[in-house]
């Protein structure tokens, strides 16, 4: 089944130019700056690429998974096994989502039977049995987790996260330029009419459910690998899905860019509460997020899409009148 | 290795448990039903009340025991009405309205707030006050006083509520609208005012099984909502979003359900229990539930 | 003569719950040809329409396309196949552009943007919402939205159309559109399955008419017959 990608809209070299900017900005990080800095950069990087991952599921599909971090964790888990098996490192965090992509694919065929708010409680559900599941079976740690006898190799780690968020902006971007991006946007906005004119939905779900959910486990991998240890509690909170839909929704839900701004903002406040108002931080998080639901729910990219483009309209209409 | 014995034991033991799950389940069932509020906060109000209550009862140190439940009662009856009110005009009224989806998450954001405060009063420690009533025997099953009691205080509740719903104008509107929004709206009810009362109605059953969880089984802690609010969907989803008799009888059977598989394997694997529960009812039954 | 049959439907049946909706119905379209549904509210119509575009499943029944069977195919497989339909209370794509909301159509087949866009934007011509591309759904008013409907509905060349209530409430220089829109895919060969209230309209552009009435047929053929037909006018009259 050969999907050739169509662009249904031009690709404009002015909105490539801050992507690469960024990029390379990136890329010479671990020459420029410290090591801790470097490490900041990495989480960024990691959140960035945790939003929009989750921003192809949300943002693009409309569908919201409460369950997201489960990706994450068993990319981790997965990788870690992998090390330990003999995978070379720096292949791990593939392998591990690779696996994972497969997993994903096969908890679509249910979970995807389900649509709104029913999907979320099923999703949320599963993602937490799972995560008891890894408590207590023993022979993945149970709530001791994993060890990988390996060193922290920041510099590696970071170059490979680098490689991930720079193909996911790659595969966001084309699919928001092309046939793909305006069917996934007709579901999000009405899956029966989609349907009906023509819209393969069910493929498409689970097409971006699997992605979805190969991207956060890519970065669970690498993160995995960091950190050369993985455990339950930390790999499987439910406060990091929390952290990424503060991340999609502060940037701008279905926007390319909006998940990179918001994992900027996002790590930045986090960072400073956590040694500032380290017993604040739930309220902060939860405030943010009531908050940008309540008044801001396009974001900021979003937002400032939508300014754009009624300036755009206002001045056709001028211009008619 | 079960013996009849323990595994009734289990089973009343459970049973007592259902009246406090059936209340805060029928709680949920409005909030849902009526405003088609997804509440993932909802937890959290009974874990508010629950600290309510316990404050109550941390002042009321030495007084005559019927006292005591009483004022828990009310305390966590009033803050339930209070923090209801004061949400439903602040943020709620709105958030019913936003793209549903997105309320859900806002809702979520709602209970990391209400977590946070309660932790800076209070602190993650477990809290609770046991009030002693004694043991009662009836046969070959030794009952907790306390649990028997809390039991029938929630089952008074839940007939209370049962009235209201069947028995009066405005609970015959809660029901109308429940089942049918637009019918409803045309037949001329004050939708406004439902909307209110629903949310109302619904935060005050979970804020007041809250109070009685805080003497009963007097286990309270910033965290405990999350429990409860998965425990009620899977309770909703069972018994039907719009069938409070169903509900009552799955709180029930699902809470002895409970008890006994926590007494044959681990406190986890039952909550593990409720997941599959939910995941397997929402992906069997779908949509059709709701309608 | 025989007439080529586009679509082809026999014993269309549908329970919800105790409620029988549509009750052993056959309807056949044929090509250039287009047959109004006509009958009282409840009648079954928009559940007969929804059956044979594939959004419910029929409890019995069997559908063919050009002949060819299309039981238990999905609307957008059904699409592919050449059924296109309208809806009753337009289901655009709000937060999308009316350009995009064309596109979506043409996005499932295999021609290049170019393509996809030069087509769509001949399909808003047609329908006279050219120079509206840029607004987004939302921004249209009842009568363009409907119009907007029908356009993307058009979009992929559909050998037959199922249309819900396509005039309904509609301004009278925007019915004038789709009657004529209709009337020059007629000429092309598109053939057209129209639910109405607007008996009188229908009429006007209906090749025939089917009647129901409580999920059952009760009249087919030539408007004029079923006009007069006396259980058509009591079905109307009655409750």
């Amino acid at each position: 089944m050969a999907k050739h990608i169509r662009l249904v809209s031009p690709i404009r070299p002015l909105e490539l130019t801050p992507i690469t900017a960024l990029t390379a900005v990136l890329i010479a990080v671990p020459f420029v700056l410290t090591t801790y800095q470097t490490s900041i950069t990495f989480e960024i990087l990691r959140y960035a690429i945790l939003g929009m991952a989750l921003n192809l599921f949300y943002g693009l599909l409309g569908y919201v998974n409460f369950g997201q971090v489960a990706f994450y964790g068993l990319g981790a888990y997965a990788t870690a096994v992998s090390v330990i098996v003999g995978v070379p490192l720096f292949l791990a965090p593939f392998v591990g989502g690779l696996i994972v992509a497969g997993l994903a694919y096969l908890l679509s065929l249910p979970l995807l039977r389900t649509r709104g708010i029913y999907f979320a409680i099923a999703t949320l559900g599963l993602a937490e049995t799972i995560r008891l599941s890894f408590l207590k079976i023993p022979f993945l740690g149970g709530s001791y987790g994993l060890v990988l006898h390996t060193s922290y190799q920041l510099v590696e780690a970071y170059y490979t996260l680098l490689a991930i968020f720079a193909s996911l902006l790659a595969v966001t971007y084309l699919i928001l330029k092309s046939s793909i991006g305006v069917e996934l946007r007709a579901i999000r906005e009405d899956e029966e009419a989609a349907e009906s004119m023509g819209v393969n939905t069910v493929k498409y779900k689970r097409l971006v459910f699997t992605l979805s959910g190969f991207y956060t486990a890519l970065a669970g991998g690498v993160f995995a690998w960091l950190s050369t240890y993985v455990n339950p509690e930390t790999v499987f909170q439910t406060l990091t899905t929390i952290e990424m839909y503060i991340v999609v929704l502060i940037g701008g839900a279905g926007t390319m860019l909006g998940p990179v701004v918001g994992g900027i903002i996002f790590y930045i406040s986090k960072i400073n509460l956590l040694v500032n108002y380290p017993e604040l931080h739930f309220l902060m998080f939860g405030a943010l997020l009531t908050i940008t639901v309540r008044l801001a729910p396009r974001g900021i990219v979003g937002g400032l899409e939508q300014y754009v483009r009624m300036r755009r309209i206002a001045k056709l209409r001028g211009r008619r009148a | 290795m079960l013996s009849a014995e323990l595994l009734i034991q289990s089973v009343m033991f459970g049973f007592l448990q259902g009246g406090l799950y059936a209340l805060a389940s029928l709680g949920l069932m409005i909030t849902w039903g009526v405003l088609r509020l997804v509440n993932v906060a909802h937890g959290e109000f009974l874990m508010v009340g629950a600290y309510a209550s316990y404050w109550a009862l941390t002042l009321m140190k030495g007084v005559a025991i019927t006292t005591q439940v009483a004022a828990a009662l009310l305390t966590s009856a009033l803050l339930g009405l209070g923090l209801a009110l004061l949400l439903y005009f602040s943020v709620i009224k709105q958030l019913a309205k936003v793209e549903v989806l997105a309320s859900l998450l806002g809702l979520f954001g709602l209970s990391l707030i209400m977590i946070n405060i309660i932790i800076l009063i209070w602190t993650v420690d477990v809290r609770g006050v046991v009030l002693d009533f004694g043991y009662v025997t009836i046969g070959p099953v030794t009952l907790i006083g306390s649990r028997l009691v809390a039991f029938m205080i929630a089952i008074v509740l839940v007939g209370f509520l049962f009235l209201f719903l069947y028995k009066s104008y405005w609970g015959s509107a809660l029901r109308a609208v429940m089942q049918n929004r637009r019918a409803a709206a045309l037949v001329g009810i004050n939708m406004d005012a439902i909307y209110m009362l629903g949310f109302t109605i619904g935060i005050v059953l979970a804020s007041i099984a809250g109070g009685l969880v805080s003497w009963s089984i007097a286990h309270v802690e910033p965290f405990m909502g999350g429990a409860y609010t998965l425990k009620s969907f899977a309770i909703v989803l069972i018994g039907g979003v719009t069938n409070p008799v169903g509900i009552l009888i799955s709180a029930i059977t699902f809470a002895a359900i409970e008890s006994v598989f926590a007494v044959l394997t681990d406190p986890v694997y039952s909550m593990a229990l409720a997941l599959a529960v939910i995941v397997s009812a929402i992906v069997v039954r779908g949509e059709k539930l709701f309608g | 003569m025989t007439r080529v049959s586009v679509l082809k439907a026999t014993g269309m049946s549908k329970k919800f719950g105790g409620v029988t909706a549509v009750d052993n119905v056959d309807i056949e379209v044929g090509r250039s040809e287009a047959v109004g549904l006509i009958g009282p509210n409840g009648a079954g119509k928009t559940t007969l329409l929804n059956m044979l575009s594939g959004l419910i499943k029929p409890d019995r029944g069997h559908v063919e396309l050009e002949g060819k069977s299309v039981d238990g195919l999905r609307p957008h497989q059904l699409m592919r196949k050449g059924l296109a339909r309208t809806f009753q209370i337009p289901k655009l794509f709000k937060q999308m552009t009316v350009l995009e909301n064309v596109l979506v159509p043409l996005a499932s087949t295999d021609m290049d943007g170019a393509a996809m866009h030069s087509k769509a934007a001949k399909l808003l011509k047609l329908v006279g919402l050219a120079g509206m591309e840029n607004m987004l759904g939302s921004e249209l008013s009842g009568g363009q939205q409907k119009l907007l409907e029908i356009a993307r509905a058009l979009t992929t060349e559909p050998k037959i159309v199922l249309m819900d209530e396509p005039l309904a409430g509609v301004h009278p220089q925007i019915k004038e559109t789709i009657l004529s829109t209709i009337s020059d895919m007629k000429k092309g060969g598109v053939s057209f399955l129209i639910v109405s209230h607007d008996v009188k309209t229908i009429t006007s552009i209906s090749d025939r008419l089917v009647a129901m009435s409580s999920g059952k047929k009760i009249a087919d053929g030539v408007p004029t017959e079923v006009m007069l037909s006396a259980e058509v006018v009591e079905s109307y009259l009655g409750v």
